[in-house]
């Protein structure tokens, strides 16, 4: 079921009736319906699938309670391998198992020896899989380093791990967040609920209006690039860097104010990443959940920045090389956290990496200065060129596509009539930006109310007139 | 809790307020006349109506139909037919009896009966019931193969469509399918507007379902065609035939039923986004029919 459907605020208001006015007073019961909604939520796009996650739940279960009762380190390690053999190989197999063999026998091909292709299968890439498998391993991760008690309740658990609103695309939770959330009974709370659905209302704009609209021309620049000059590419590319912002922001914003209207509060995935002032605040900024996933359950067994220069340097190549490779089995990936390891390793070794950890651009002012107006500009300028890599299709056509935009500079051919809808964005970006919670929080309250119908009479003018599209993170 | 809903309710009595200022306003919405059932049992149009379509407007003549409602001429002719005669997309010059008339002269009369929906059987009714008070010379009727398939109520039962069951000869009683959920949907607009943008389809599974099953109806086709020769006079009858098939081609051709076939051969004769004929295929296709018929006129003068 996909947020930017009638069938699922149809889906939305059923569950929320049932939660809040029929199972208000049993926690089991609320837990329950919101683990067949989940499952219901699933089904919708492919029922089949259900059983992968029916079946990670039930090991992860299983191992998260049998950890502890071991004392040897030696058996709870054991038992830890084995859950992440279980949804790393889930994973691996329906998401990368034909890119490795395609790879194979591409690299046989070019040493000169004939292979051909009988070992690929013909799989569906199960939705949400890169989410729900990190979601159920950061369970028995943390169960192992003793960050968190096992629970005993299997519903609970099994709400956890499919909760609806952040199933199929993030953001990915912890265990050590959400979990407590489903064990503990919820109260309704007004001013949680309205900043919900004003996240729920600002997500669907950026999705169906933004995004949307942004997607056809992107879609066309990047197929027919050959046709174009190197200004409308830089369009397209710039189109495409606030398509998969405002696709997967927007995503994540429906997610986090579903939640709310339950009771639970997500972990925020974005936090205006294109008025980042570096690389490494960037990184602060966009995807947070799964670099931080990365950066806790993968750079920190790693040995992090403990072990000298050479072994953080490697480690940073390591985890945004699987963090591209996460998005998806195609070189393309690799090659865009390739790209972004090199951006980021200068500031690394200048030690600027963790400034502007807690400011955000324009602190206590209307307008950015001159200073911060650079650094984002030539931020969003290096990220930008990152998301070539990305959303080609292939190597070739990301060196063709880079070629044009830098050595056949002509005006665009096209109406830049999208810029219009982006500088809206960033207005309301800007204008929020220092609680990406508080979005469409205006204090005149007829303003607020103008600006909700508004977006509303937009979102329902687009979904109704024109294609929409899935989720990109779908794919992922 | 209670303040939350209120709130939601409140927000969305706004919205729908202003969304359906704004679609009145900007003409969003096409407007649809009302149905009735006549006192003879066949659907027409409430008398007297107004509205605009495509920003063309339109009017119900007291006969309940929207085109010409020339009655009682030396030159009498009658038109029926389906949506393309009704022909509510396009302006009233367009229509075909307009057409027509501008091609013969104002010396003919042109009394138009059309109506989306309508089904063959249901066209031969109309013209029992109006030819008294009309006094046709000559009656084109428009036909596709949907016309001929929805006639036959056993092929499928579509109960706000009059139809026939070949097998017990009995006309099949007409009801207005949700007439008071149709009134109201006309009457508000944004929903009206929600419900044409297919708003309310939901999108687990798109079914490519046509009308009819790929089944052979040849000989109930056939069958209703002998009870039509049994009951209705076709001696001035002319089928103005499109978007038919051979077998039924070949039929009227073998009870030698006049009739004029239409083959299209150019996309500009329909509107975009419509299957219907646009202006020019209004005009081309009277001009490919306006011969015969003043031979017709001819013939029956002298």
């Amino acid at each position: 079921m996909l947020f930017n459907s009638i069938e699922f605020l149809l889906f939305l208001a059923t569950v929320f009736i049932l939660y809040w006015f029929v199972f208000n007073k049993n926690l089991k019961c609320q837990n329950l319906l919101i683990l067949i909604g989940s499952y219901f939520f699933y089904a919708w796009w492919d029922y089949r699938f259900l059983s992968l996650i029916f079946l990670s739940t039930i090991l992860d279960y299983v191992i998260g309670l049998n950890i502890p009762k071991h004392t040897s380190q030696r058996k709870q390690k054991l038992l830890l391998w084995c859950s992440i053999l279980f949804n790393l190989g889930v994973l691996g197999f329906f998401k990368y198992y034909n890119f490795f063999i395609e790879s194979w026998i591409d690299l046989f091909n070019l040493i000169g020896y004939e292979i051909k292709s009988v070992w690929t299968l013909n799989l569906i890439l199960p939705i949400g899989i890169s989410f729900y498998t990190f979601q159920t391993m950061s369970y028995t991760i943390d169960v192992y380093r003793k960050k968190l008690k096992p629970t005993k309740d299997f519903i609970s658990f099994a709400a956890f791990v499919s909760f609806f609103p952040q199933l199929v695309a993030g953001p990915i939770e912890r265990a050590t967040n959400l979990l407590p959330q489903v064990l503990k009974k919820r109260e309704f709370n007004y001013k949680q609920g309205v900043q919900g659905l004003r996240l729920i209302l600002w997500g669907m704009f950026k999705k169906i209006v933004i995004a949307d609209s942004l997607a056809p021309i992107v879609n066309e620049i990047f197929k027919n690039h050959q046709d174009f000059g190197g200004g409308t590419i830089w369009l397209g590319v710039i189109y495409f860097a606030f398509q998969i912002y405002c696709d997967f922001s927007g995503y994540s914003d429906i997610a986090i104010g579903t939640s709310k209207i339950f009771g639970f509060e997500l972990t925020s995935n974005f936090k205006f990443p294109y008025f980042s002032r570096n690389i490494g605040e960037f990184w602060r900024r966009w995807h947070i959940s799964l670099s931080t996933w990365f950066r806790d359950y993968l750079y920190i067994l790693l040995g992090g920045s403990k072990g000298g220069r050479f072994k953080s340097v490697r480690n940073i190549f390591i985890i945004f090389l699987v963090s591209g490779y996460w998005h998806g089995a195609n070189w393309t990936f690799i090659f865009w956290g390739l790209f972004h390891s090199i951006l980021f390793i200068p500031s690394f070794f200048f030690n600027t990496n963790r400034k502007y950890l807690r400011s955000v651009a324009g602190e206590n002012r209307i307008f950015p200065s001159f200073r911060e107006l650079f650094q984002m500009g030539s931020t969003f300028f290096l990220v930008t060129i990152g998301w070539v890599f990305f959303r080609s299709s292939d190597l070739i056509s990301s060196m063709n596509i880079l070629t044009k935009m830098f050595m056949e500079l002509k005006s665009p051919e096209i109406k830049s009539t999208g810029l219009y809808l982006i500088a809206f964005l960033l207005i309301f970006d800007w204008i929020f930006k220092h609680n990406e919670r508080e979005v469409l929080n205006f204090k005149n309250t007829l303003l607020r109310w103008v600006i909700y119908i508004f977006l509303f009479l937009s979102i329902a003018y687009n979904y109704l007139n024109y294609s929409i599209e899935e989720f990109i993170y779908f794919q992922f | 809790m209670n303040n939350f809903i209120l709130k939601i309710f409140l927000y969305l009595l706004a919205t729908l307020f202003i969304s359906e200022f704004l679609i009145r306003i900007m003409k969003l919405t096409n407007e649809v006349p009302h149905r009735k059932i006549n006192p003879i049992g066949l659907q027409t149009y409430i008398s007297n109506q107004q509205g605009y379509f495509n920003n063309n407007n339109w009017k119900v003549n007291d006969f309940g139909f929207l085109g010409l409602s020339d009655i009682n001429s030396e030159n009498q002719l009658m038109i029926i037919g389906d949506s393309f005669i009704e022909n509510i997309m396009n302006p009233i010059e367009c229509n075909q009896g307009s057409n027509i008339k501008r091609i013969l002269g104002d010396k003919y009369g042109v009394f138009e009966v059309g109506r989306s929906g309508i089904t063959m059987i249901e066209s031969l009714e109309f013209m029992k019931q109006l030819s008294p008070k009309v006094n046709p010379k000559l009656v084109l009727i428009y036909l596709s193969e949907n016309d001929v398939l929805e006639s036959i109520s056993n092929i499928k039962r579509l109960k706000d469509r009059l139809q026939i069951n070949v097998r017990t000869k009995k006309i099949e009683k007409v009801i207005l399918k949700y007439p008071l959920l149709k009134k109201f949907l006309y009457e508000f607009k944004s929903l009206y507007y929600f419900y044409i943008k297919g708003g309310f389809v939901l999108k687990m599974k798109h079914e490519n379902s046509s009308n009819y099953e790929e089944t052979n109806n040849n000989h109930l086709i056939k069958s209703l065609f002998s009870i039509l020769l049994e009951n209705y006079d076709f001696s001035n009858v002319l089928f103005i035939v499109h978007s038919s098939n051979k077998f039924i081609d070949n039929l009227l051709d073998d009870y030698k039923l006049e009739n004029i076939k239409i083959k299209f051969s150019n996309s500009n004769w329909f509107m975009e986004n419509d299957s219907h004929w646009n202006c020019i295929g209004h005009r081309k296709v009277s001009e490919l029919i306006t011969e015969t018929i003043q031979n017709k006129f001819i013939n029956y003068n002298l």
